[in-house]
């Protein structure tokens, strides 16, 4: 964990060395408690029963993931499946996202604004079963289109929002540089807009990314039990089966998204080491 | 790079554009009404039937999964998919399918119980009368009033009946030796252990205040038949104070419930209660042995009856593969498939057959289906078995448990 | 003069395209689930409907569940909102390092990739009676049985639910406020006010935050909207009263009684109504505020 300026800049501001101290020991123990919270659930998920007050499962034994792979569940396929939608809801919402934040910014009237948060006051319990209907008479209800339709109303306006709220003013200042010296609006996107940007592209995506991927009820209402994502096949069990399955369940859901966070905190680190 | 990740960006938008409806043929039109089941199950080949059922337990997702899908497979050349969904998740979909004008539908078979089978009849929801198609009907035990009437409602062929459970209470042998047989012991218990009972706020526990309802209406037979008001404000008066008297007891003092019996399993299991409860007199085995329930964990039922009911399939009626359906339904009832689910192991499932209606040979399978080994014998808890009451009851009693236990002060 | 007027018209049209993404994708299925519910509610439509009646939405305002589970809603939400905020200020304007920690950026990640199911049950599994701490101190001899273990999850003041809601929404605030600093360049305000004679704990404190959380009230405006609508975490690790009411509305929409799924949909309007007039007066001000 290193503070890392680039050559000529001036330092960091740092508000006291002592809290510097705190904070560190504090990010250490988060990352502490972080570990064990993954330990724990990788412990429970290879046994079974937990009963009190036993720190380790009743039986180390394996079970849940030798039933799992025994019983030829579909994991992978669901795993690919939601994979593939997360993505392209990722991608929609992340062009759109981006286009409509920039629009909104030169937008005198805030309605529009208004409009992007829309999807976050409808009530989650109901609004699967209100957009159910609208997807039936549209012929999107059992679709893999129905279930990106859906996510992605939540996931642009979400992406909207954070494009609109979050923009860096030094982009600003480039577009109004580029047309300056005669750039259109094409020379606007590629060389003042996209390449600093491009952080919050990859945090907008991934978020995007995450809400698909985590999402239960657009894609069992909307996609009608049809359409085999990875939540529909864990949620179950999270809910309602022994603590041992549960956190199995947890892992499955968890563990790719740890990998390619680990890789995408790689690209931003690296980004904005850069601007220091 | 960015202009890489722009095309990447571009391609994963266009290919969303490509993806095709996943949506199922309808099969070809077929008069089920007229036809024969030779014609039935040649139209059912090489189809995909799709079953919706709860998922939430193992051992049950693996007998689906493992054992009916490759013997469909094999048998009839069907292919099986578990889609999870159940209860009001079910009824809503349909709700809103039928009031959309959908005609042809996603789901050929519904894993349904007395709830959901009342709520999809008024839906007109449902397919049929289609049993009597079923060639395995006959074995079918239909002199069985736990069997041909659902909820106080006669199944009229429009569900088949797929299992059989009771209601049992689940205690922790090693720390209760002599577990309480009636409501009186229940209370005088709850009194000297306070904190060490309590029921979900679920299907299980709505189930177990239905139990109690019985005794406080007048005995085994009291409720059945049709709703009556005056008897079921008599009865809930009785049951509201009885409650009222265990709260103060109960863990947590009676100002929370787990949500349902996943929860209450695990509390026994941390040992923070001494009771648990199931729909299925046959659960304390087999979570037993997945760990769920401690080793020690012994199943009964109390000396003035819990309920007993059936659980059934049915037909949407925007079913796309009926044929394929009803193949399936008759292979679920089949006495194979029965008794394979019969073993804790595998489920522990009581079957629907009318064991003297079966050959010899699985007759005796049936009496001699093995391990059961933490519950008296089904047999000898039938004998305590109790109707399920008519729908209005367990509407009411939801609304009712609300208003006067929960949000009581 | 008509190419002009052409090429005027299509870059005007270009540019403009972003409202048809909003108005296509958004304002229409919204305004299409609004008045679905709106219609559900009130008779119009549905398998079971007898017509136009007020009676659900009567029944739904009568029912002396409501106010108490709104004031209840409002408190976690509140809550949660002032917690996440908290936090994910202080290490965005605390933390140089912080910022440029790879180790917290990847917690924060992974810690988003967690659905609220899971938090749920993890939070189960380590504060709950039963849980990992309550094993902890009953081998240290702090309990002897797990009854004794003080109620953090199904307790009174849904101390669990604020939990687990605020961590499900910590890592989307954290990085918000991180990408915010990056993007406005605050640290220029603070080397400002330090050379203006403040010390470092008032640059920080009067002068940074305030404006972070100025800057940054959309994303908290979002957080408590979210954490309102929460579902999965209150239903495992708050009580039955009073509940959230999302949990509320849920088991209404899941009522066995079929006739009573309108009382469901008038409620869900109600959210909206209360939720949207709430976003409105807050852009509102936002705007009066940014215009002075």
């Amino acid at each position: 964990m290193n503070a890392s300026t680039s050559q000529g800049s001036p330092e960091s501001w740092q508000p006291y060395s002592w809290s510097m101290r705190i904070v560190k020991l504090g990010l250490f123990l988060v990352f502490a408690i972080f570990l064990l919270n993954i330990g724990m659930l990788v412990l429970l998920s290879l046994g079974s029963g937990w009963s009190y007050p036993r720190f380790v499962p009743n039986r180390v034994d394996g079970a849940p993931w030798m039933n799992l792979f025994q019983s030829r569940s579909g994991i992978l396929r669901s795993s690919l499946v939601s994979l593939g939608i997360s993505s392209v809801v990722a991608s929609i919402s992340t062009i759109l996202g981006l286009w409509t934040g920039v629009g909104l910014r030169r937008a005198r009237s805030k309605v529009w604004l208004y409009i992007a948060y829309l999807p976050f006051v409808l009530s989650p319990v109901t609004v699967g079963l209100c957009l159910l209907d609208m997807s039936i008479r549209l012929g999107l209800a059992s679709t893999y289109s129905g279930v990106i339709w859906a996510q992605s109303i939540f996931a642009y306006g979400f992406v909207t929002i954070f494009f609109c709220e979050t923009w860096d003013v030094q982009i600003d200042k480039r577009v109004h540089l580029v047309r300056g010296l005669g750039g259109n609006s094409i020379d606007v996107w590629r060389h003042a807009i996209l390449p600093r940007a491009w952080p919050l592209i990859v945090v907008a995506w991934t978020q995007a990314a995450l809400f698909s991927w985590l999402d239960y009820g657009l894609v069992s209402v909307i996609g009608g039990g049809v359409i085999p994502s990875l939540t529909l096949s864990m949620f179950a069990y999270l809910r309602e089966a022994s603590v041992n399955q549960a956190a199995q369940s947890a892992m499955i859901l968890f563990l790719p998204s740890l990998i390619s966070f680990v890789i995408a905190s790689f690209l931003l680190r690296s980004k904005w080491g850069k601007e220091v | 790079m960015m202009r890489n990740l722009l095309k990447l960006l571009l391609c994963a938008a266009l290919v969303s554009l490509g993806f095709s409806c996943k949506r199922p043929e309808p099969a070809l039109e077929l008069n089920l009404d007229s036809a024969d089941w030779d014609q039935i199950s040649t139209a059912a080949r090489g189809r995909t039937v799709r079953m919706m059922m709860w998922d939430g337990d193992p051992l049950i997702n693996a007998y689906m999964r493992d054992y009916v899908a490759s013997q469909v497979k094999e048998q009839f050349d069907l292919q099986l998919e578990i889609i999870g969904g159940q209860g009001n998740v079910l009824v809503n979909k349909f709700m809103l399918e039928l009031d959309a004008g959908r005609k042809v539908g996603d789901i050929d078979l519904v894993w349904i119980n007395g709830e959901t089978f009342y709520q999809l009849r008024q839906l007109k929801a449902l397919y049929g009368p289609f049993t009597d198609k079923l060639p395995n009907n006959r074995y079918i035990d239909w002199e069985n009033p736990f069997i041909h009437t659902d909820f106080q409602q006669p199944v009229d062929g429009y569900e088949c009946p797929w299992g059989n459970v009771q209601m049992a209470m689940i205690y922790d042998s090693s720390r209760v030796t002599t577990p309480p047989k009636n409501k009186e012991e229940l209370l005088e218990w709850v009194k000297q252990n306070p904190g060490r009972f309590t029921f979900d706020n679920g299907f299980t526990g709505m189930t177990f205040l239905k139990s109690l309802l019985y005794e406080f209406a007048g005995g085994r037979d009291s409720l059945n038949g049709p709703f009556d008001e005056a008897k079921y404000q008599a009865a809930s008066e009785k049951l509201w104070a009885y409650i009222q008297q265990l709260k103060p007891y109960l863990w947590k003092k009676g100002e929370t419930f787990p949500e349902g019996v996943a929860q209450l399993h695990q509390l026994l299991m941390n040992g923070e209660v001494d009771f648990s409860m199931s729909n299925n007199d046959g659960e304390v085995d087999n979570k037993a042995k997945q760990g769920v329930l401690p080793e020690t964990a012994r199943a009964y039922v109390l000396e003035s009856g819990t309920i007993r009911n059936s659980h059934y399939v049915g037909i949407p009626i925007n079913a796309p593969n009926k044929e394929a359906a009803l193949v399936l339904a008759n292979f679920l009832i089949s006495p194979e498939a029965q008794f394979k689910k019969a073993t804790p192991e595998v489920w522990g499932d009581g079957t629907v057959l009318a064991l003297d209606k079966l050959e010899p040979e699985w007759k005796s399978k049936f009496e001699s289906v093995p391990g059961r080994e933490r519950v008296a014998p089904r047999p000898e808890l039938e004998l305590k078995a109790l109707l399920e009451p008519a729908p209005e009851i367990m509407i009411r009693l939801h609304e009712d448990f609300r208003k006067r236990i929960i949000e009581s002060k | 003069m008509f190419s002009n007027i052409r090429r005027h018209i299509t870059v005007g049209v270009i540019q403009d395209s972003w409202k048809l993404g909003l108005l296509g994708l958004i304002a229409l299925p919204v305004l299409w689930s609004l008045l679905y519910s709106l219609a559900f509610s009130l008779g119009l439509t549905g398998r079971l409907a007898k017509g136009w009646t007020t009676e659900h939405w009567q029944r739904a305002l009568m029912d002396g569940f409501l106010a108490r589970t709104i004031l209840h809603s409002v408190y976690v939400a509140f809550a949660v909102t002032c917690v996440v905020a908290g936090i994910s200020l202080s290490i965005a304007a605390f933390g140089a390092e912080l910022r440029r920690s790879r180790l917290l950026l990847i917690m924060l990640l992974v810690q988003s990739g967690t659905p609220a199911v899971v938090v749920a049950s993890q939070t189960m599994n380590w504060f709950a009676s039963g849980g990992m701490l309550s094993r902890i101190a009953f081998q240290c001899g702090l309990v002897q049985s797990p009854n004794e273990f003080p109620a953090i999850v199904n307790d009174t003041w849904s101390l669990g639910t604020i939990l687990g809601i605020s961590v499900t929404l910590l890592p989307l605030a954290t990085l918000y406020f991180m990408n915010l600093w990056e993007a406005i360049g605050f640290e220029r305000y603070c080397r400002l006010a330090k050379q203006l004679g403040c010390s470092s704990y008032q640059a920080t404190l009067k002068v940074v935050i305030p404006m972070m959380i100025q800057r940054g009230s959309s994303m908290l405006v979002l957080i408590f909207l979210l954490a309102l609508g929460s579902y999965e975490i209150p239903l495992l690790l708050g009580r039955q009263s009073p509940q959230m009411f999302s949990v509320a509305l849920q088991q209404r929409t899941g009522q066995f009684n079929l006739l009573n799924r309108p009382q469901a949909f008038a409620l869900a309007t109600i959210y909206f109504i209360a939720c949207s007039g709430l976003l409105l007066l807050y852009l509102r001000q936002r705007r009066r505020v940014n215009e002075r």
